[in-house]
């Protein structure tokens, strides 16, 4: 409990520190993406500065390469004028060529800056005036006129013009230089601003990888402190499980053992290993078939006491010793789907105690009945006279004697009764009773006892016979106490009224009597032993205390339930609950009672009718529970489903139906529905035949009378008791198709065989590791009358009167496979069986 | 002198036959009745020499009844047990409760007035 607690709180705590984790891991992205950006956006500053700065210096070199040019023009033109060298006229004319390249360049790489444009003008004026006055002093001294070249050049006209043009220039410089200077100030600041935000960012992200990283430890410690915790808690578990004295089993749905705990190897002497995956069916005597045991789970399941039912089975040792076992199963959900738990207990001590307990009970009880019978068989001589005539008094005295001794002798022999079927020992000879002929019977029989006490005993039971399955002797005890019970505690002139009332699950009767009621503080035990309202009323009664008890425990071992209600000074009623059974003894033969269970909604009335016109017994359930309810309670020879009745519902309905242990093998039609479809992939096998919507009556009363014949016609199931295995082998093989054979191989198999199953015919085998073949004749039988044909097929001749007493004896050897087979197919045939049964 | 004695028991079978059994002693008068209730009108108007009660009775059983009569009629009244569940610690425990003896169930009918009167002397 504190465990899980604290686990629960470090989940909360793990919630918490993951949306933290989300949170961050949204985050860091964001970021990282916005220093990305954020740096590219340095970088393009950085590429415009640059690209700022390449200007400017190519606006200088123009600049620079226009004034060398007017250098070039200037020295050229005095240069010439001087020497009169012609040499000097070529930088002159490079000058003039340079100048009239640069001038456009100049004037796109200035575009958009008017001020510049200005100042370029001027200077192009500047420039023109001073190409033109050079031209003047060239032409001057190209005409032989120095003089009035060298006066012109003394003029200083070439001069000014040349320092307007300087002047010009420098402006124009020292404008470029100071926006280039501006350019990359604001450059500047821009990428310092980017810079800080950069780190800012960066520091956040650090931050924020801090947390996380944080965040990300913790929780791995509180995981690793969780995970010993569990192991610590696993850890108890694994030391309770295996100090148990309890076989602990965790078993998978479909029966196979999953883990086990120290007692469970201990007690079954299987090593761990041996027991992984394998179906846990190995551990029981009676072993059924793989997988058989997982369908009890199923039901087990199903049934809604499921949680820890325990009961007592024998189990089976790795050596094959067989000991008495409880096994308590409870189911469980895990995340990997569900489990079962089987606890499983020894309890040989517990039986040998019971046992010891129940034969001193027996053996003492059986010791005083002798004596008993001496002083009850003395007293009823001298009452009847056998010693002469009595006085009054005497006669008195013996009276009262005697009818103590006679009440000794009923509560000995209801002790022996009850300790019989505590200990299981009383044998239930179980055969279909119809109630009301049962009840009619009883009657008869406490006629003289209900006389005796001026009490009337009416039954109102219906016309048709309620048939339920009980042995006749131990209802007709249930009836005798309840009935005497009422008898006693009626009033003189009173009537006891026993009813009948058919139910589709239980049939009910009840035993009303005129009575005072039952006191209220005596209610919850009057099932009791030795159970009394009032001890001197139950004496004065002449009851045992007994009676109840008995009555509990044959209801109980019939399936049934006893119940009561009572009102005080108005009477009470007993109520006696048994399964009904519908189909009385005997299957009911197609075309006149064959019990089906069509399971449909109002459509389905329409066919059911048809059904019910040609002759079958129908009940019509419109839903899945109904269905199951259905199921559980009666034993129907053909079920009929509409796979329209509602989504799933009709697959749902058939796969329950073939999970129902006593209709595995009713036939079923299924009707309308998607033929065919995928969803019954797998399952169509289950159908016997799929009738299209819309349904016709005439093919579907066609389609109910074969599976009728299919259902009669089934395969018999034969018993063979043989021990040697290639023999065995044989036989079934030779009737395979023909019959289904269970082969067993010894007498104690057979046995259990008998017990659990029902056969068509048994062959014997008569000489047998643990004894003679014959000796299981009387199990063959009841009353006398055989149960099922047998055949005795041995090396060894049969004795006279075991062979008079079968319907065939073979010799191995001498009687070929073949003839085996024929008697076999006709002891087992169809209009044999009906024979046996009429 | 006559010993008058109430006799107390349930079970009306064996109130008659006690009764016969003490009253072959023909110095013994037996009333009896079948509840604590009973005997404790009876006593009303009726003081015997003792009272012999049985010990298992519905309603009001031996020892309650036993403390009512002492509540009611004093202790000078010699109540004496009957009862089957006479081994030595119940013994012990009724005598303990202001019993002048016990008597086992089943009685010896033949010596049961001998034993009443070896009780009764002892007062």
């Amino acid at each position: 409990m504190k465990a899980s607690l604290s686990a629960s709180v470090a989940a909360r705590r793990e919630s918490w520190r993951q949306r933290i984790a989300k949170i961050i891991a949204l985050i860091v992205p964001l970021l990282i993406g916005g220093v990305a950006l954020l740096l590219q956006e340095q970088v393009q500053t950085t590429d415009r500065l640059a690209a700022a700065e390449a200007e400017t210096q190519e606006k200088r070199n123009l600049i620079l390469s226009v004034f060398s040019a007017h250098q070039d023009i200037e020295t050229g033109g005095r240069g010439y004028v001087l020497t009169g060298d012609p040499e000097f006229l070529q930088p002159f004319d490079k000058g003039t060529r340079e100048l009239g390249r640069i001038e456009p360049a100049l004037r796109r790489a200035f575009a958009g800056q008017p001020e510049d444009l200005t100042e370029l003008a001027a200077i192009s004026e500047l420039s023109h005036d001073k190409r033109e006055f050079t031209d003047r002093i060239i032409s001057l001294q190209q005409a032989g006129d120095n003089a009035g070249a060298v006066a012109l050049i003394r003029n200083k006209g070439g001069k000014r013009l040349m320092d307007g043009i300087r002047s010009h220039i420098t402006s124009l410089l020292k404008r470029e230089n100071d926006r280039l200077t501006e350019v990359s100030a604001r450059s500047q600041q821009a990428i310092s601003a980017l810079r800080q935000v950069t780190f800012s960012l960066l520091f956040l992200l650090l931050a924020l990888l801090i947390i996380a990283g944080i965040a990300i430890l913790r929780t791995l410690r509180a995981r690793e402190q969780a995970l010993i915790q569990l192991e610590d808690v696993s850890l108890r578990r694994q030391a309770v499980l295996e100090n148990a004295m309890d076989g602990i089993l965790t078993l998978n749905p479909s029966g196979s053992i999953e883990t086990t705990n120290a007692a469970t190897t201990r007690l079954f002497g299987y090593r761990e290993v041996e027991l992984d995956r394998r179906d846990v069916g190995m551990l029981f005597a009676s072993q059924p078939a793989i997988g058989e045991f997982a369908r009890e789970l199923r039901e087990m399941h199903l049934s809604s006491d499921g949680a820890g039912t325990a009961r007592e089975i024998v189990g089976r040792r790795k050596d094959g010793t067989e000991f008495p076992i409880e096994i308590a199963l409870s189911a469980m959900v895990l995340n990997e789907g569900l489990r079962y738990v089987a606890v499983i207990r020894d309890i040989t001590e517990r039986k040998r105690v019971e046992q010891l307990k129940s034969e001193f009970v027996s053996t003492v009880s059986h010791e005083l009945r002798t004596p008993l019978t001496s002083i009850a068989g003395s007293l009823g001589l001298l009452s009847g006279g056998a010693a002469g005539e009595l006085g009054e008094r005497a006669g008195r005295l013996i009276s009262i004697a005697q009818s103590n001794a006679n009440r000794l002798v009923r509560l000995i022999n209801d002790i022996l009764d009850i300790e019989k079927m505590e200990s299981g020992r009383m044998p239930f000879h179980n055969s279909e009773l119809d109630l009301s002929a049962a009840l009619a019977t009883s009657i008869e029989e406490n006629r003289s006892f209900s006389d005796g006490y001026g009490v009337k005993l009416a039954l109102q039971a219906p016309q048709v016979p309620v048939w339920v399955r009980a042995d006749a002797d131990r209802l007709a005890q249930v009836f005798a106490n309840l009935m005497s019970n009422a008898i006693k505690f009626s009033p003189n002139g009173g009537t006891v009224s026993v009813t009948v009332s058919p139910g589709a699950r239980y049939h009910r009767v009840s035993f009303t009597d005129e009575g005072h009621g039952i006191p209220e503080e005596f209610r919850s035990r009057i099932f009791g032993k030795f159970a009394q309202a009032d001890s001197s009323d139950t004496r004065q009664k002449g009851g045992t205390g007994l009676g109840l008890s008995i009555v509990r425990e044959i209801v109980q071992r019939l399936g049934g339930k006893v119940s009561f209600d009572s009102q005080l000074n108005k009477g009470t009623s007993f109520h006696v609950d048994l399964p009904a059974l519908h189909d009385g003894p005997g299957r009911g033969t197609p075309g006149q009672e064959a019990g089906l269970l069509v399971c449909g909604n109002g459509a389905a009335s329409a066919f059911t009718e048809a059904l019910r016109r040609a002759g079958y017994t129908v009940s019509l359930v419109g839903n899945v529970q109904a269905v199951r309810a259905a199921l559980a309670s009666s034993n129907y020879d053909g079920i009929v489903v509409d796979m329209g009745l509602s989504v799933g519902a009709g697959i749902e309905i058939i796969r329950m139906v073939r999970e129902t242990a006593r209709h595995s093998g009713t036939p079923i039609l299924a009707l309308g529905g998607k033929t065919g479809s995928r969803e019954l992939e797998g399952d169509a096998a289950l159908v016997l035949d799929w009738l299209r919507k819309p349904i016709e009556v005439g093919r579907l009363i066609d389609s109910v009378d074969a599976a009728s014949r299919v259902l009669d016609g089934a395969r018999p199931r034969i018993l063979h008791l043989e021990d040697d295995p290639d023999i065995a082998r044989i036989v079934t093989e030779a009737l395979d198709g023909r019959a289904n054979v269970v082969a067993v191989d010894s007498l104690a198999a057979a046995r259990r065989e008998l017990a659990s199953n029902r056969f068509d015919l048994a062959i014997l085998d008569l000489t047998l590791t643990d004894g003679d073949g014959s000796a299981l004749l009387p199990d063959l039988r009841r009353d006398g009358e055989p149960l099922l044909p047998v055949v005795i097929f041995s090396a060894q001749d049969a004795d006279p009167e075991t062979a008079g007493s079968v319907d065939a004896c073979l010799t191995k050897a001498r009687t070929p496979i073949g003839a085996l087979v024929a008697i076999v197919e006709s002891l087992t045939s169809p209009t044999r069986t009906q024979e046996t049964v009429a | 002198m006559t010993i008058e004695i109430l006799y107390v028991d349930d079970e009306p079978d064996l109130r008659e036959v006690a009764t016969i059994a003490l009253e072959i002693d023909p110095g013994i008068h037996v009333r009896s009745c079948g509840s604590g209730a009973e005997a404790l009108t009876i006593l009303e108007s009726w003081t015997p020499d003792l009272v012999l009660l049985d010990m298992m009775m519905p309603d009001m059983d031996g020892p309650t009844t036993h403390a009512q009569i002492r509540r009611r009629f004093g202790s000078r009244l010699p109540i004496v047990y009957i009862t089957a569940r006479a081994q030595e610690h119940e013994r012990q425990r009724l005598i303990s409760l202001g019993a002048l003896g016990v008597i086992a169930k089943p009685f010896d009918a033949m010596t049961l007035a001998k034993q009443v009167h070896e009780l009764v002397d002892r007062v």
